[in-house]
């Protein structure tokens, strides 16, 4: 896909193929910031990232706040909420696809932002990651702070979530790239072409423009597209691989 | 003037788990006292109940006159040393000891001059700019000291604060705390189950057992005159040897299995007034026995069952009957197992308990 960028007409259909073309058409990558027109890449981009980025804090705050008192408060019936958490996560996602998108109609949610930030904040498996992280830190560790001051909201602000920050990367990475990859539901919800993601727009490349001649176009276009994941997750591959393998706290 | 008391505090955890049963307790002024016990007999839920970690199920706290029971632990003025330190490993050390000058909202040059202070009484100014992951078990427990001390608390609480040092260090740090309390002048409960520990730290020690207080007193009393089974099994090491017996009275003598023991007419006395019945338990601590290799008037022959030289000191286990008691030798003592061993116990200093009520008697 990066190379295909990079590639004449002829050099893409080449068989066998060339990986590396002799001639690399770095102006590809320029001309492919035009090529979109309807919506234009930079809106979808814009989109795409507006929505994944409030997603992901959204989801960030709500599965932290819920897995924090399910993991470090007692009460009525707790363990019976944290089954039903957990039994979502047995539930096809598609079988609440058309409900949902009964629901956005009700809320006149669609064609807006809203309908693509918020139905996907609530994640049973953020949820109950987190929780399994949070049980391993100590509780003389929050013991401590609510002794020398620390109120109850201050405990999860000032340690539980720096000290949950593997499970928030972790849970954090997966659904950004779930979020920024999605393309069923905003098809679903979206027709406003400029409310369209980066994933609906480069669908919309299929229809007119999918002529031989414009693949390297498309190549290009697909690898901005993907760009961003791929310095997110380098930004947060110090923590990732202590989330997604140790999966526990680190003593003292 | 801090003095803290616990008036009949019990805490029952679910339905019918009782840690902490009806415990009375006052702590005075400036005083160190030490609650020791076993895994598992409350004396860390005891802490937590005054430190406002627990809520009791029933019964009042004190800390100076001030009813505390439904004060929020961070409103008691209370600092607590934790077994495990609890230091917050994403904090560097000077965070995590201005902490809570940070919750109080004090003015910034305070902390900073208070940092230091605290830094320099505990000798660790190098250690503030690290994380905790990167401490020794001693820097991190100074850390934990210096966290605790740093806002001049009303009350200074220590759960096992030794348990995770290494052998050297704990001796080492049990006088330090004591030296770090009589400087500070701070009203101090420590927990611990090590009685060398309270021994060498306490004013007082409190014994628990099961919940309850056992006996309060000074690390003498408790050695010399301890009030019950518990506290004298508990107390001493090796521990003091049992050994059931039935007095009986014309012969002035206490009867078990493997001998006979003709006792002081004032102890048959007092066996006569306060025991509920002719059963009772001969206590020996393995110091008041003495061993000889011959015969002398009213020993008793027991076989050597084995030796252990600790060095300063060397302990023997003795066969009487079907009993093995322990006793301490001299380091010079030698001696295999099998042989025969003359010995005698230490009249004045046995202890003779009521097997029915567990109570001493003398």
């Amino acid at each position: 896909m990066v190379t295909a960028a990079l590639k004449t007409r002829v050099e893409i259909m080449s068989d066998p193929p060339k990986w590396i073309p002799p001639n690399p058409q770095w102006t590809t990558y320029i001309r492919a910031w035009g090529f979109m027109r309807n919506p234009p890449l930079y809106r979808a981009l814009l989109n795409s990232t507006i929505i994944t980025v409030s997603h992901t804090l959204l989801l960030l705050l709500g599965s932290s706040l819920t897995a924090y008192v399910l993991a470090k408060y007692k009460f009525r019936g707790d363990h019976w909420i944290l089954w039903w958490i957990v039994s979502q996560m047995m539930i096809p996602g598609f079988t609440g696809l058309i409900p949902m998108y009964l629901l956005m109609a009700w809320f006149g949610w669609l064609n807006t932002y809203w309908a693509l930030i918020i139905p996907g904040a609530f994640s049973a498996y953020s949820i109950f990651l987190m929780r399994q992280y949070m049980i391993t830190i100590p509780n003389e560790v929050l013991d401590a702070a609510r002794l020398y001051g620390c109120s109850e909201f201050g405990l999860f602000w000032r340690m539980i979530l720096p000290l949950s920050k593997p499970a928030l990367a972790a849970v954090g990475l997966i659904n950004f790239v779930w979020s920024w990859n999605d393309l069923l539901w905003p098809m679903l919800v979206i027709k406003n072409r400029d409310l369209f993601t980066v994933q609906l727009a480069l669908g919309g490349l299929w229809d007119v423009r999918s002529s031989f001649d414009y693949l390297s176009l498309v190549a290009a276009c697909t690898t901005i597209a993907t760009l961003p994941l791929i310095i997110f997750t380098i930004v947060t591959q110090k923590y990732l691989i202590k989330g997604f393998t140790g999966l526990s706290y680190t003593k003292r | 003037m801090v003095e803290v008391r616990l008036e009949k505090l019990t805490k029952v955890f679910g339905k019918n788990t009782v840690a902490v049963d009806n415990v009375n307790l006052d702590i005075k002024d400036k005083e160190f006292l030490v609650l020791l016990g076993p895994s598992g007999c409350g004396k860390t839920t005891t802490l937590r109940c005054i430190a406002g970690l627990e809520n009791p199920t029933s019964g009042n706290i004190y800390i100076g006159d001030r009813l505390v029971n439904d004060v929020p632990e961070k409103d008691r003025d209370v600092a607590m040393v934790f077994q495990t330190f609890a230091l917050w490993p994403h904090m560097k050390v000077k965070d995590n000891i201005a902490f809570p000058l940070k919750m109080r909202k004090v003015p910034k040059d305070e902390i900073k001059k208070r940092l230091k202070e605290t830094a320099e009484l505990l000798r660790m100014p190098h250690l503030l700019d690290r994380v905790p992951g990167q401490l020794s078990g001693g820097e991190a427990q100074r850390v934990a000291l210096g966290r605790a001390i740093i806002r001049d608390p009303k009350v200074f609480l220590l759960d096992e604060p030794l348990a995770n040092l290494d052998a050297k260090l704990r001796v080492h740090m049990r006088v330090e705390l004591r030296k770090l309390q009589e400087r500070l002048g701070v009203t101090t409960i420590c927990v611990t189950h090590d009685q060398a520990e309270a021994m060498a730290m306490a004013d007082r020690i409190a014994v628990m057992h099961q919940g309850k207080i056992r006996q309060i007193g000074i690390a003498s009393d408790l050695y010399d005159h301890p009030e019950d089974l518990f506290v004298a099994g508990f107390i001493g090491s090796p521990a003091m040897n049992f050994i059931n017996c039935t007095y009986e009275e014309e012969k002035k003598a206490l009867i078990s299995e493997a001998f006979s023991l003709e006792i002081p007419k004032n102890l048959g006395k007092e066996i006569k007034e306060h025991a509920t019945s002719s059963e009772v338990i001969l206590g020996l601590r393995p110091q008041d026995i003495s061993l000889h290799e011959t015969q002398m008037p009213d020993s008793i022959s027991a076989e050597v069952y084995a030796m252990e030289p600790l060095g300063s000191e060397a302990i023997v286990d003795l066969k009487l009957g079907d009993m093995i008691i322990k006793a301490v030798a001299p380091p010079t003592y030698k001696t295999r197992s099998g042989d025969t061993a003359w010995i005698l116990f230490d009249m004045n200093r046995i202890h003779i308990i009521d097997k029915k009520t567990e109570k001493a008697i003398i």
